[in-house]
């Protein structure tokens, strides 16, 4: 269901926004005419609003087969005088590097504005990384709004700024960002729309060997306007109470925490506050003014210590010798998201006063609270089939007496990490269990190599490894867990599913054809719900002594259990014969669905609320002791 | 006692909707005429891990995370959960209303660990704030037409303590926005559910 204030044309409104959603409203207000991205947590939702109003506003709005395809599809836009808005997760500008640093020296005519989203804590990455690295390995201009009010305000002003630089214009959130809501004013929609015209010049499009160096010279002298368009800009501002000695930089969402906890402290007439919304360039105007009124200064930023380290390199260009202080000196924490409570506890060291918001009484309580909670692991839904799928391999393995490696991929099938299944060994970032296992195919190994992949990462960034496994001839197993969706990210479609991202019919790109083509001959699918005959099938190719593939087909649960839902179909829930069961807990401890529960005998019960009627667990039980609820 | 400002935290099993009912409830304040932030701590982001909503509505720009010990409302989709987040963010004058229905962590469906005994749950919490009410919220929810709907029951009890400035009307309207159409009234009926238990529950306990 769209947002209804993504269109609302009523400036000045106050509405409810998800980050992701104001970030979207604000390429409305801007005039966007094409949108693409790759799904991500915690960017997605951006391209589905955009996506959700498309035909209304008549963008041609994308998801496109990765962050790279993507990126390029935003390119030849831009260069075509479109506003474009190009949008991705931290680990998707990696993609995009090859491009980006082409195009930075190309420039563009409309305006190209990348929103990355930074997942500190990676609550649903493979990784912690600062993407603001990029913006000056690019040398290109960077924006971090610090709530949902600014991230619409930041995307408004990003594309004014890139078509006046002629220059892609990054704009960085995080988690913490893009999935809170807060109440944003609404703005003016851009009635007028960029032409769409391609002029040829080769001299500036075409970046080969010879033109090369004099269109890096034209991103040099981009770089004074850079500066002098941002310096300004509302994102920065320098508070300066009279008489204070020590002063907080801080960015983006931290930001909010400084100046919670300065007002919890009761500091605020007594430090100065630079908050920063531009990374790049930096406000180094007002950086040295601070510098040259305070003795001492504490950075507060999310990931990477990177404004402190420039702010480090200002203070010595102008001979400042302020105690510079952040994650560099230990006052902060250099990994994971901070909150306000992090930030409570530095400013409170950095100023030599005391925060302690409970007694020693409650804190006790709170000891002992803690020691009843249990750990809640995340784990695969209620019938999930690739549960289904990793419980056949471990059969597979056992029957066929041999031992596995198993190379996992990016999507929720890594879930398959955990216990009770225990399947997978390594993951990397996309499409890597494909490359990795063909190193360890080729590493003679005495375990047989696995590769599991889900179908929309296969066909992001799993084909070229695909082809590189049967062109070199690593002998392994790749698994593809198809379920006919992004599942991870929120359902998106991708080519596979024959969906575009506007909800048309398109053409269905078939996950057998491709991998027949990428040199594979032996290829077959399989249902995980059929444990006996997916078991089977693994056998045979685990006993293969060529690459082969096992495609494990079935649609995601929840997409199941939504569209029954939607059509009134009821769900045939599972039930144990308690005479039956022998409390041998295979079902748990071989398979582990959230919806096995224990009885006060110990034996199995079924929770008919979350089962989804799947039957695996039935075709699990030895004793035969899980039937279809009457 | 209705409050000025108040912060309200939402704490379940993801998959069980708290953040539709923080969104119903964010919407409901800004109606209202406060301002909002709110956002979510969780493991991953589909089912089966702990998911906690942060709700601030206040007069004001606040950050998107609640500090520890300043929460005045807990509304506790699962009992462990409850204590999980009161324990870390509850104030002691904060109340708690508290969901006794059980979602096991896959510790306890393999057999590793022991589910703690509600009572003792409740027990502790009490210690860590000034008020806990208990509510069967899926039962209420199921009777309701949808055991689904028992974020929504929640919902209705934190309009039955009576804490915010948000008229009943503002609450049923925001529901009637953000739900799916067809489930528009399956959903009042929750909210309705929710909402009288609760009040029932304290009027029993006025003098």
């Amino acid at each position: 269901m769209p947002n209804p204030f993504l269109t609302l044309d009523a400036p000045g409104k106050r509405v409810l926004f998800m980050g992701n959603e104001a970030f979207a409203r604000g390429a409305l207000e801007a005039g966007v005419q094409v949108a693409s991205a790759y799904p991500g947590t915690p960017s997605s939702e951006i391209l589905e609003s955009i996506a959700s109003v498309a035909d209304q506003f008549n963008i041609h709005a994308e998801w496109s087969t990765n962050e790279k395809v993507a990126f390029e599809v935003g390119v030849g836009s831009a260069i075509s005088g479109l506003r474009t808005l190009v949008s991705m997760k931290h680990v998707g500008v990696n993609w995009i590097a090859d491009p980006l640093m082409a195009v930075n020296q190309t420039g563009v005519r409309g305006g190209l504005v990348i929103i990355v989203a930074d997942d500190p804590s990676a609550y649903s990455s493979q990784n912690e990384q600062d993407s603001r690295f990029y913006s000056y390995f690019a040398e290109i201009p960077m924006l971090e709004p610090c709530n949902p009010q600014e991230a619409k305000d930041a995307v408004v002003e990003a594309f004014e700024l890139s078509e006046k630089l002629e220059l892609p214009v990054f704009v960085r959130s995080v988690t913490r960002l893009s999935h809170s809501r807060g109440d944003v004013s609404l703005g003016e929609l851009r009635r007028e729309r960029n032409e769409s015209r391609f002029i040829k010049d080769p001299k500036r499009w075409v970046m080969v060997a010879t033109q090369s160096p004099a269109r890096h010279k034209w991103l040099h002298e981009k770089q004074n306007q850079m500066r002098e368009e941002t310096e300004e800009l509302f994102l920065n501002h320098l508070d300066l109470p009279r008489g204070a000695e020590s002063g907080v930089i801080a960015l983006g969402v931290p930001s909010t925490y400084v100046s919670e906890a300065m007002e919890l402290l009761n500091l605020e007439d007594k430090v100065a506050f630079l908050k920063i919304g531009v990374v790049n360039p930096l406000p180094t105007k007002k950086i040295k003014t601070l510098l040259n009124t305070v003795e001492k200064v504490l950075v507060v930023e999310e990931v990477e210590p990177f404004v402190e380290e420039k702010v480090r390199a200002i203070a010595y260009e102008v001979e400042n010798r302020a105690d510079i202080r952040g994650k560099l000196t230990g006052d902060l924490p250099r990994e994971r998201e901070y909150t306000p409570d992090i930030v409570l506890k530095a400013l409170a060291g950095f100023m030599d006063v005391e925060y302690e918001p409970r007694s020693k009484e409650l804190r006790e309580r709170v000891r002992e609270a803690e020691d009843i909670v249990l750990p809640r692991a995340i784990a695969m839904c209620p019938g999930c089939p690739h549960r289904a799928t990793f419980y056949c391999i471990k059969q597979a393995l056992r029957k066929t007496g041999e031992k596995g490696i198993i190379a996992g991929d990016i999507g929720c099938y890594n879930l398959g990490a955990f216990p009770p299944l225990s399947m997978q060994d390594t993951t990397y970032g996309m499409g890597a269990s494909i490359g990795v296992a063909c190193g360890l195919a080729h590493a003679n190994l005495p375990e047989r190599v696995i590769a599991t992949i889900g179908d929309s990462t296969f066909l992001h960034a799993g084909i070229p490894a695909l082809i590189n496994s049967a062109y070199n001839d690593a002998k392994m197993t790749v698994v593809i867990l198809d379920n006919l969706a992004t599942a991870m990210t929120g359902f998106q479609p991708h080519p596979g599913t024959g969906i575009t991202a506007t909800g048309k019919k398109t053409v269905r790109v078939d996950t057998e054809t491709i991998a027949r083509a990428c040199g594979i001959s032996s290829i077959e699918t399989t249902d995980p719900y059929d444990v006996e005959k997916t078991t089977q099938t693994l056998m045979r190719a685990l006993q293969s002594k060529e690459v082969n593939v096992v495609i494990s087909k079935r649609e995601c649960a929840l997409d199941a259990q939504r569209e029954n839902r939607r059509k009134g179909i009821a769900v045939h829930p599972y039930t144990v014969v308690k005479e039956r069961c022998t409390a041998c807990r295979l079902c748990a401890t071989q398979f582990g669905c959230p919806a096995i529960i224990w009885d006060k005998d110990g034996k199995a019960d079924i929770d008919a609320l979350l089962c989804t009627g799947c039957s695996v667990c039935g075709q699990v039980c030895a004793a035969g002791a899980i039937v279809e609820a009457k | 006692m209705r409050l000025e400002e108040a912060n309200v935290l939402v704490a379940g099993v993801g998959g069980q909707g708290n953040i539709l009912a923080s969104a119903i409830i964010s919407k409901a304040a800004i109606d209202s005429g406060y301002k909002v932030i709110a956002s979510e701590t969780f493991g991953a982001s589909q089912r089966g891990g702990a998911v906690a909503s942060h709700v601030r509505i206040s007069r004001r720009s606040l950050s998107p995370l609640i500090p520890e010990g300043k929460g005045d409302i807990l509304l506790g989709f699962e009992p462990v959960e409850s204590l999980r987040i009161g324990a870390k963010f509850l104030s002691p004058e904060g109340i708690a209303v508290v969901n006794t229905r059980s979602i096991y962590p896959v510790d306890v469906i393999i057999g590793n660990r022991a589910y703690p005994s509600v009572e003792e749950i409740l027990r502790v919490l009490g210690g860590l704030s000034s008020k806990v009410i208990t509510i069967e919220a899926t039962r209420l929810a199921e009777e309701a037409g949808d055991p689904l709907a028992m974020n929504v029951v929640m919902v209705g009890a934190l309009a039955g303590i009576e804490r915010l400035d948000i008229e009943l009307a503002v609450f049923k309207k925001t529901i009637e926005e953000m739900v799916p159409k067809r489930t528009i009234d399956l959903n009042l009926r929750a909210f309705d559910a929710g909402y009288g238990d609760i009040k029932k529950k304290i009027e029993r306990e006025a003098p």
